[in-house]
């Protein structure tokens, strides 16, 4: 490098690199962050806002991004169309279904300094929902970022013997379970954790139970207040224990019951361990 | 009457008006519009271009630090560390180089930088042990502590 001359070594300096990171079960918030900062420069120790030192960043698997906790259902996202009564709220799950790519872009949009470069940042960014590139842009890749979030492992990833070697922690018990009442309005539980089994069972059926798989899980349901017009499902989902590891999404059946009260009386579920005691 | 002859009625004005207005409007050469050759429009905006200048000088000391910062910034999160840390472990090594002649150095001698990153982490190792350690020297280390 010290054997360039001056001018080279300037060219070579202020070259626009081109990074790729990969947005798969990863949160959009520590995706658009990395991407802010080399949109910007600030990676570079020659940065000044008006020297445009600014990088390329290419975002793949947009479509695969991962929110944590429930901002799936609650996060909006609000916009007005200029026209009287045109306020619009649509929660990120019915965003991402419209349009992957909009998450990630309207998170670095919101990240980057307001001021005139910002547009021109963004015209760097170049976002895509799936692992296919352009050839082109292909070409000019120069580096892979290393991703901000370790995927945790799923269930089915984990072996028999390492899942029979895992220490367990305790042994709870709850009475038998009953069905519950099917209705469309979800409500706020923080921090229910149950035990539920991998595979559906009706109550009282013991012979079930041996083979069943037990994780501890969250069941957030959640209450929407009124000033949001939108209804969205409720979705359940299953976090690890935190030292445990163990987590998987199943899809169950979903309970639902028009009260707190109503649901504590009925959500009486069975928790049991590999073993029978 | 006082002024009888012609003579009397000629006044005598200043004699350089148009160096005096001159002066002023040298600073507003650079303007735009008729900013830079009104008199009575280059006087608001002079005095305005002045009084931004005088509160500027403080803010360029503000400015200038802070880029110093950011670059220091961005120099160390390529060696893996973070600025406050190297900061800190900087003062304790009572390394007194200011932030500008850091920020110089990350850029145009990227190896003493290095050097400068790789003492304040180990300053960051020897303050750990330290505060959670059992007070003894790492093995092959002679100090005053094991003399004592």
């Amino acid at each position: 490098m010290s054997s360039f001359s001056r001018s080279a070594q300037q060219w070579a300096t202020f070259a626009r690199s081109w990074f790729l990171i990969d947005a798969r079960m990863q949160p959009p918030g520590k995706i658009a962050t990395m991407c802010s900062v080399r949109l910007q420069g600030k990676h570079k120790p020659i940065y000044h806002a008006l020297s445009d030192c600014g990088d390329h960043v290419v975002v793949i698997n947009t479509k695969h991004i991962a929110f944590s906790g429930n901002k799936w259902e609650q996060k909006v996202y609000s916009s007005h169309t200029g026209f009287p009564g045109g306020f619009k709220q649509v929660t990120a799950a019915q965003l991402h279904l419209k349009d992957p790519k909009a998450i990630v872009r309207l998170a670095v949009y919101g990240m980057l300094p307001r001021n005139l470069h910002r547009r021109t940042m963004m015209q760097r960014l170049h976002i895509f929902p799936e692992d296919e590139l352009p050839d082109d842009i292909r070409a000019n890749l120069t580096e892979e970022l290393p991703q901000p979030r370790e995927i945790p492992r799923k269930l089915s990833e984990y072996t028999q013997e390492e899942i029979d070697a895992f220490p367990r922690l305790w042994i709870p018990y709850v009475a038998a379970s009953r069905h519950l009442l099917k209705t469309e309005f979800p409500l706020t539980i923080t921090a229910l954790s149950v035990l539920l089994p991998l595979n559906n069972v009706s109550s009282g059926d013991e012979r079930h139970f041996d083979s069943c798989h037990w994780y501890l899980c969250t069941t957030s349901f959640w209450f929407k207040p009124k000033k949001f017009k939108i209804r969205t499902p409720i979705i359940e989902r299953c976090f690890s224990i935190k030292g445990v590891g163990l987590w998987d999404n199943f899809d169950s059946e979903i309970k639902r019951s028009k009260s707190l009260s109503a649901f504590r009386r009925n959500a009486k579920i069975i928790m049991r361990p590999y073993d029978i005691e | 009457m006082v002024f009888l002859t012609l003579s009397c009625w000629i006044r005598n004005r200043g004699p350089d008006r148009f160096w005096k207005v001159q002066e002023l409007l040298k600073h507003a050469r650079h303007f735009r519009g008729r900013k830079n050759r009104c008199y009575k429009l280059a006087v608001l905006a002079v005095r305005r271009a002045f009084v931004y200048a005088t509160k500027s000088r403080k803010l360029k000391k503000r400015n200038m630090r802070t880029l110093w910062i950011t670059r220091i910034a961005a120099a160390t999160r390529e060696h893996n560390m973070k600025y406050p840390i190297l900061m800190h472990n900087l003062n304790k090594c009572s390394v007194q180089l200011n932030r500008r002649v850091i920020s110089d150095i990350a850029i145009t001698e990227p190896r003493t930088f290095l050097s400068l990153a790789k003492l304040a982490r180990a300053r960051q190792q020897e303050g750990f042990r330290a505060a959670l350690g059992d007070g003894k020297e790492p093995p092959g280390v002679l100090s005053r502590v094991m003399l004592q």
